[in-house]
């Protein structure tokens, strides 16, 4: 089984220690979606991409290793709506997720910041794992994204503002029991 | 007559959605421009 990994900085691991460069497979292994998936893993997120790029990415990873017959499972941090100059990415996660859905494809999708979350019925939210609301004051009350959710609880930093390997390892925490559900449901 | 209050209000509803995306993009600090 595979994992295949999109979104943005976060997912790619920007200033983690050991995602020295840009490039071809630059990409980190401890981000939380990383340490998820174990050594089977391939990441499609880059810095700086919007919610329309990071579900193309990921259909087309998919594409090429449906025709390969692996076994996939796909998780997706998406990031801020307003990247793609729209108030919401509605249009993205349902393209994303009637592609998963008719290919079979098991998938978890989470998101940086909660403004990614509308009320639309069409969205199956069961698939979707938000982080515990804030208890302090200043906090974000509802469910958070991982960015809202690792800033409010003041894990550090990297000099351009990215959560460092910290809230990636307890952010795992939180996750896999949702994921590991979702794999041993399909596999 | 008409014409003239349907262009006002695309006028005002597209400074409606301008300000909505720039009060979004002011919560994303990693803008790559």
């Amino acid at each position: 089984m595979i994992t295949v990994a999109g979104g943005d900085s976060h997912v790619w691991g920007s200033e983690l220690a050991d995602s020295p460069h840009g490039g071809s497979n630059g990409y980190s292994r401890n981000t939380f979606t990383a340490l998820l998936a174990g050594p089977n893993y391939t990441c499609v997120a880059y810095p700086g991409l919007g919610n329309r790029e990071i579900a193309h990415r990921v259909i087309d990873a998919c594409t090429l290793l449906v025709k390969s017959k692996r076994n996939l499972v796909v998780v997706v941090c998406w990031s801020w709506p307003a990247r793609d100059s729209k108030l919401d990415s509605d249009d993205e996660v349902l393209e994303l997720q009637n592609f998963l859905e008719l290919y079979d494809i098991p998938y978890l999708f989470t998101c940086v910041d909660n403004c990614m979350i509308t009320d639309n019925p069409k969205i199956n939210w069961e698939q979707w794992y938000l982080f515990p609301p804030g208890t302090e004051p200043g906090n974000t009350l509802q469910s958070r994204g991982f960015y809202q959710w690792a800033i409010e609880n003041k894990y550090s930093v990297g000099v351009d503002g990215h959560p460092l390997e910290d809230a990636h390892k307890d952010a795992v925490t939180l996750i896999k029991e949702k994921f590991d559900e979702m794999v041993k449901k399909h596999y | 007559m008409k014409w003239l209050k349907n262009i006002i209000n695309r006028i005002k509803l597209e400074i409606q959605y301008r300000k909505k995306l720039k009060e979004l993009r002011k919560r994303d600090p990693f803008i790559y421009k």
